[in-house]
């Protein structure tokens, strides 16, 4: 218990890191290569910060930003989700940024570049957990039975894709307005959690640092963003006997998984299993041909 | 109504004077086929001469420039490249497309899912037993198919681990599990050992005997020629001849398209 005490904030922010780096996964499984859900969490943290100030209890709070989040994201997605690839990504980048420079502009409403201090609501570690797991299961669903195979079917081969019926553009749609939710309800968890929103803390760092949670982890998965999540945020913790070398060593590992891992950790352990079963099964049989398995 | 109209009436799929352009280039001209039910039909010509071309446009992956296209009766030139699946048309590519990240079983499930409709309610939100009932369904079929083409030992494998040809069959497999009126293979046995190759035409022609139709892209002649009961000859984006396979491969026409002048191509 001392142990959980003393590290609170720690587990608090990684479970919230966790939404964030399953909302980038989200739309990567699908082939959509968009960063808009770090500019739906600002926009969820100001959000819930400004209503809970009007006296809004912390749940109706979250409900409304994650339902208001998805629903923007839909309608976002529809002229944005045309691009593809880097474009994709540039456009949503600028989303973004260009974000906590309206809010820094948006006076004492949104309390400038100083943000918004002294949020009258707060959430337990226990009801975020509950939450997270609330999240993960709706994105496990997401993952299984027909949904999961038309997303990768999205993801990596298109034409495919509409042979086999699969509504891309809907799809397409569909997996930014969730990621745009998850997005929207980290943002406005994280102002419950630390009773403060401000424009210094969302910026480009903030956005490489959730991207490399989905890439380290492996976006083929929720499981691998919530590895991600964990590692991203608990290197530091870990690390800090080597102080400032300790941004080399998070680098110098995004680069050995983006070099030998491209499915990140959890495909490498996926890839790892299927290896040894395959040895196990050569060892035993051959591939026969139609003929021979029909007798 | 004359012999001509009843055949058209009866038709499965009829194209009348479609062509396919890109930018200035006319892929295909003025094509107008007619497949009746349950029969098997091959569409040959020279590398560029449009087959392919011809394939994406009955499937709508490439719009049509003029023309129109007619399956049971129902005008579908406009309708969503995505919603052809759900009128009964499937089809296999030229190159093998399979997804690496599922295996063999759930591959097929991809085309079986078409016949589930892929419904997404709240049965299906919350894992309910009538949400699995259809899950286990959309299986049962993709089972089947691959029963039909003779892999059903390899569904638990990875796809990428199989040989060329076994690929090739799961990639048919999952275009019958969408349980199609209409089949378009592109080059199905493109790659394939001539064993291979006898096995997956006796499959499609099994196929036809239930009364499925097939058409059959092929660079193969002799095979095609034996298999086909209709044969559809394209030549620089023109349907230079169809009919009998045997006495079209004679016409002088189809003759020059594949080898020049004064010479026999070897389909005997």
């Amino acid at each position: 218990m001392g142990y959980f005490t003393q590290n609170e904030v720690l587990f608090q922010q990684t479970l919230v890191y966790m939404i964030l780096a399953i909302s980038i996964q989200v739309v990567l499984r699908s082939g959509v290569v968009s960063l808009a859900s770090i500019g739906f969490y600002t926009l969820g943290a100001y959000a819930g910060a400004i209503l809970s100030k009007d006296g809004w209890p912390s749940f109706a709070i979250l409900v409304l930003v994650t339902l208001v989040s998805g629903l923007v994201g839909y309608a976002f997605g529809r002229p944005v989700a045309r691009l593809r690839g880097l474009y994709l990504a540039m456009a949503t980048l600028a989303f973004d940024l260009v974000i906590p420079i309206l809010l820094s502009n948006g006076g004492s409403f949104t309390g400038g570049s100083l943000g918004l201090y002294g949020i009258p609501v707060s959430i337990s570690t226990g009801a975020l957990v509950l939450i997270v797991v609330v999240v993960i299961y709706v994105v496990s669903q997401i993952e299984r039975g027909w949904m999961g195979r038309a997303s990768l079917a999205l993801r990596s081969d298109e034409d495919l894709a509409r042979s086999m019926g699969i509504r891309v553009a809907r799809e397409r749609y569909l997996s930014f307005a969730i990621s745009a939710a998850l997005g929207g309800l980290a943002g406005g968890l994280n102002g419950m959690l630390f009773r403060a929103v401000s424009p210094s803390g969302i910026g480009f760092g903030l956005i490489t640092l959730v991207l490399a949670m989905a890439i380290i982890g492996g976006r083929e998965s929720w499981l691998g963003a919530i590895i991600g999540a964990y590692l991203v945020t608990w290197l530091p913790q870990w690390l800090g006997f080597i102080g400032l070398y300790q941004n080399l060593f998070f680098g110098l590992i995004l680069v050995v998984v983006m070099l030998f891992f491209p499915d990140g950790l959890l495909g490498a352990a996926r890839l790892g299993i299927s290896s040894l079963r395959r040895r196990q099964i050569a060892g035993r049989e051959q591939i026969p041909t139609g003929k021979q398995m029909a007798t | 109504m004359t012999a001509t109209d009843e055949a058209v009436s009866a038709a499965l799929l009829e194209t009348k004077g479609m062509s396919v352009t890109f930018g200035g280039v006319k892929a295909v001209v003025d094509v107008s086929l007619v497949l009746e039910p349950g029969k098997m039909y091959g569409l040959v010509g020279p590398n560029g001469s449009g087959k392919t071309t011809c394939l994406n446009a009955l499937s709508r992956l490439v719009p049509t420039s003029a023309g129109r296209l007619i399956f049971n009766g129902r005008d579908y030139t406009r309708i969503a490249n995505t919603a052809v699946a759900s009128i009964g048309i499937a089809r296999t590519f030229q190159s093998i497309r399979l997804l690496s990240q599922l295996d063999v079983l759930e591959n097929v499930q991809l085309g079986a899912d078409v016949v589930g409709g892929r419904k997404r309610n709240l049965d299906w939100w919350l894992g309910r037993r009538a949400a699995r009932r259809e899950s286990a369904a959309s299986a049962k079929l993709a089972a089947e198919a691959l029963e039909r083409v003779g892999i059903s030992a390899l569904a638990k494998r990875n796809p990428a681990t199989l040989s060329y040809g076994m690929q090739r069959r799961v990639e048919v497999a999952r275009a019958i599990a969408m349980q199609p009126q209409l089949l378009l293979l592109d080059e199905p046995t493109a790659g394939m050992r001539e064993d291979e190759r006898t096995e997956l035409m006796e499959v499609s022609q099994s196929l036809v005997a239930d009364g499925m139709t097939v058409l059959v892209v092929e660079h193969n002649l002799r095979m095609i020629t034996s298999i086909c009961e209709h044969l559809f000859v394209m030549h620089f984006g023109n349907l230079i001849a169809s009919g009998d396979p045997h006495e079209v491969m004679r016409l002088p026409e189809v003759q020059v398209a594949y080898i020049g002048h004064g010479a026999d191509v070897a389909v005997r």
